[in-house]
């Protein structure tokens, strides 16, 4: 018996350092140009001073762990989502059509006591709004679990007349979106790990962050 | 502050991830020019025509020999291979077992491919609880080689693993197993030696292990054993193999052919009313299936080494590599049920999910009643008794410290240029389970001499085979696995530990609540999860990651467990 080996002859380093050398001298020739107006202090937009701002590069994601940060209706609210795998005999848990299957556990704090509102409801859903999911009724310490069967999703808290509604149809008092939700957006990471993490709302020090990172 | 290297490296982060995009947006195949027929050509590996690949990789190949076995071989020449036949083995018996090269016919395309004396899969090893069965093998492979016996119990200097407890096998030579079971359940054998390569392509059997206690399984109509693997072919065929190193050493390598027992499609006809019991193993590379009878009630009542303490309905059975589940399916409606594998697979690019959907298989329900009813049995969830029993002496030890604690992680070495910047730049986000191959030519170009995965103890800071822990026969161990995801690219691995039985005690703090002993435990990212583990039998075991290509990496350790 034999074994035929062949190694065609183009390698993957000359097709792909010529492409780097053209776009890397493309790069650094308008790099140059663009450093020359852009401001060099510690500043970000809006002159919030970032000089001491955690980077993301020592933050990376939890994709067990949603944060909740406040509207303009409940400014000093804060809220995380902590999930888990919903028990299962299998070494991960997923729904039949393959979306994973997550227990969550919510805690909040600072929440306000809305004029009318008779609950506080815990809401997930799609991105796209087109699938919603009541997780449960706030209780008094501020707490609810529930499940959630997406992988990409938000989470709300809204203020709503009754314990019972099945619709959300209340003010949005927090909201967040799962780990998943970071995907394409190049916030945070790789070339951007220099920038600060608080202004995008990801870091430990955003509004509604716990500080916890791993 | 940015500076002018800094700005470069962002704008060509952007760049990167910019041009295919908006050329997926058009609507347009970006940077698939990479074809060809030659069968033993580097070529782009099959893909998703619409998923964009970075600029510059379009004409790169991973660097090692292409390697195909046999291709200088006329297929017609070479012994078709036959579906595998049962071995009923008594105690002391002895199998004659030959890996070697095969013709395949799988959708009717041929192909050179391995098979254990010349059968698709190898043979059905059926023995009894506490048996000692003598095996025979022979290489007649071009590749060296071991058989490793998985999940079973067994001396340590028969467990295959070339290095540890023997050496290599090499072609034309022969190595005699002795093989005692003393657990009844669902097995398999494969090699231990490129098992990117040869499992791959078809050195895989099963091995049914029964119990002495009649009443052990509940009473069914029929038993079915099913394999579960994949396969990558494309137009010019098989896609090829690294010689020198393993490819796809990201993910491991994801095939596009499911196959079942060697097979596209498992079909089957059974009555109305009939149950089913199946034994799943996993043997692909990577893939993790999520599988669903639909139109039929599904029991899982055992995984790798024996039953459950309680059986559970389920919708469907999440298995990864090596795993095994053992499940009954009521057929009780005339019709067709459908076997399926339901996920939501990643477009990275996009950031989104989609429904990725593939029918394993068919199985007609005739109007024709069931000869024998086990429904009503069916209908119970059994208590195993025994099984508790059995679990019950090591309960003492669930709230134990921690007595190892091990991280995943990766290495990253040469890779091109190109694929290290979009892995920097795609680290926002890390699904818990790779549920398919995301990035095809990325994996694809990884290979073992750039890319090292790893387990790292995290007391001493020892990664791999510098790990030096040791046992005593008795000892009860709880493990603690962390899947952290600060890593570059993290993901899955399905850990598997030799020669010894394992309790998945919980996941990220919560306790789990229905035991079953196992070999092989999938850590998801970002998890943590306890084993406690039965330090019953005494040698050199391996721990290693099941992904195939992460193996060839060199993610394994070795741990001693010396005799009481």
């Amino acid at each position: 018996m034999t074994d035929r080996m062949n190694n065609s002859e183009t390698g993957w380093q000359r097709p792909v350092i010529r492409v780097l050398t053209t776009v890397t001298a493309m790069l650094v020739a308008v790099g140059g140009s663009a450093a020359a107006v852009l401001p060099a202090g510690g500043t970000g937009p809006g002159g919030v001073d970032v000089g001491a701002a955690p980077v993301c590069a020592s933050f990376a994601p939890d994709p067990f762990l949603v944060r909740l940060v406040p509207t303009a209706r409940a400014n000093g609210a804060s809220g995380v989502v902590r999930m888990h795998f919903a028990p299962s005999p299998f070494g991960v848990t997923v729904t039949v059509d393959g979306h994973h299957d997550y227990g969550a556990d919510v805690e909040t704090a600072g929440l306000p006591d809305p004029a009318g509102a008779a609950a506080l409801v815990v809401w997930a859903a799609t991105p796209s709004l087109d699938q919603v999911t009541r997780l449960g009724v706030l209780d008094g310490a501020g707490r609810v679990s529930g499940t959630i069967a997406y992988n990409k999703f938000l989470v709300f808290v809204t203020a709503e007349p009754s314990a019972d509604v099945a619709r959300w149809s209340g003010p949005i008092l927090l909201r967040g979106a799962s780990a998943s939700a970071r995907m394409h957006s190049m916030v945070g990471h790789g070339p951007f790990s220099s920038e600060s993490c608080n202004e995008w709302g990801f870091g430990p020090g955003a509004p509604g962050g716990s500080g916890r990172s791993r | 502050m940015i500076t002018p290297s800094r700005f470069a490296v962002l704008a060509f982060g952007l760049a990167v991830l910019a041009v295919p995009a908006s050329a997926q947006n058009a609507g347009m195949p970006m940077h698939h020019d990479m074809g060809g027929t030659d069968p033993m050509a580097w070529r782009m590996p099959p893909m998703d025509m619409t998923m964009p690949m970075l600029p510059g990789l379009d004409f790169t190949n991973p660097g090692p020999h292409a390697f195909l076995p046999g291709m200088d071989i006329d297929p017609m020449s070479l012994p078709m291979a036959a579906y595998r036949k049962v071995m009923d083995l008594a105690d002391g018996d002895t199998l004659e077992l030959v890996a070697g090269l095969v013709r395949r016919t799988i959708n009717d395309r041929t192909f050179v491919m391995y098979g254990f004396n010349g059968q698709y899969p190898g043979p059905l090893i059926r023995t009894a609880q506490n048996a000692t069965v003598v095996v025979r093998f022979r290489n007649e492979t071009s590749l060296p080689n071991t058989v490793h016996w998985h999940g079973v119990r067994l001396d340590n200097r028969f467990d295959g693993v070339p290095g540890v407890t023997q050496d290599l096998v090499q072609p034309g030579d022969s190595f005699t197993y002795r093989i005692r079971f003393p657990d009844a359940g669902i097995y398999w054998y494969h090699p231990h030696h490129r098992e990117d390569i040869t499992q791959d392509l078809g050195l895989y059997g099963n091995m049914m292990v029964n119990s002495p206690d009649p009443d052990y399984y509940n009473p069914v109509n029929d038993e079915e054993i099913v394999m579960l693997d994949d396969l990558l072919i494309d137009d010019a065929g098989l896609f090829p193999y690294g010689r020198e190193h393993a490819t796809h050493t990201l993910m491991g390598r994801f095939g596009n052919v499911m196959l079942l027992n060697g097979e596209p499609q498992l079909r089957r006809r059974v009555r109305s009313g009939d149950v089913v019991r199946y034994f799943f193993t996993n043997v692909s590379n990577t893939r993790v299936f999520n599988l669903s009878f639909e139109g039929a009630r599904v029991k899982v009542i055992g995984s790798d080494v024996g039953k459950y303490e309680h059986e559970a309905f389920v919708d469907n059975i999440v298995i990864a590599p090596a795993e095994r589940y053992i499940v009954e399916v009521l057929f009780d409606q005339p019709g067709a049920v459908t076997l399926t594998n339901r996920v939501q697979a990643i477009n990275h690019f996009l950031g989104s999910f989609y429904p990725s959907v593939d029918t394993l298989g068919v199985i007609q329900v005739s109007d024709t009643a069931t000869a024998e009813s086990h429904r009503a049995a069916f209908e119970i969830l059994r208590v195993n008794h025994d099984v508790i029993e059995d679990i019950d002496r090591f309960r003492s030890y669930f709230d134990r410290p921690v007595d190892h604690e091990i991280e995943f992680g990766v290495d990253i070495g040469a890779l091109p240029l190109t694929i290290l910047q979009m892995m920097t730049v795609d680290t926002f986000y890390y699904h818990p389970m790779e549920w398919n191959d995301a990035m095809p030519m990325m994996n694809y170009m990884s290979t073992s001499s750039g890319v090292t995965w790893y387990l790292k103890d995290v007391a001493t800071g020892r990664k791999n085979t510098d790990i030096d822990w040791h046992f005593k026969t008795g000892d009860v161990v709880k493990l603690r696995l962390v899947n952290k995801p600060g890593t570059l690219h993290p993901m899955h691995h399905p850990i598997h530990i030799h020669g010894q039985r394992f309790l998945v005690l919980g996941r990220d703090g919560v306790r789990n609540t229905d035991f079953v002993w196992k070999d092989t435990a999938v850590i998801p990212l970002g998890s943590t999860v306890d084993l406690l583990v039965d330090m019953s039998n005494p040698g050199d075991w391996m721990m290693h990651c099941h992904i195939s290509e992460h193996l060839e990496t060199g993610m394994k350790l070795v741990f001693h467990v010396d005799p009481g």
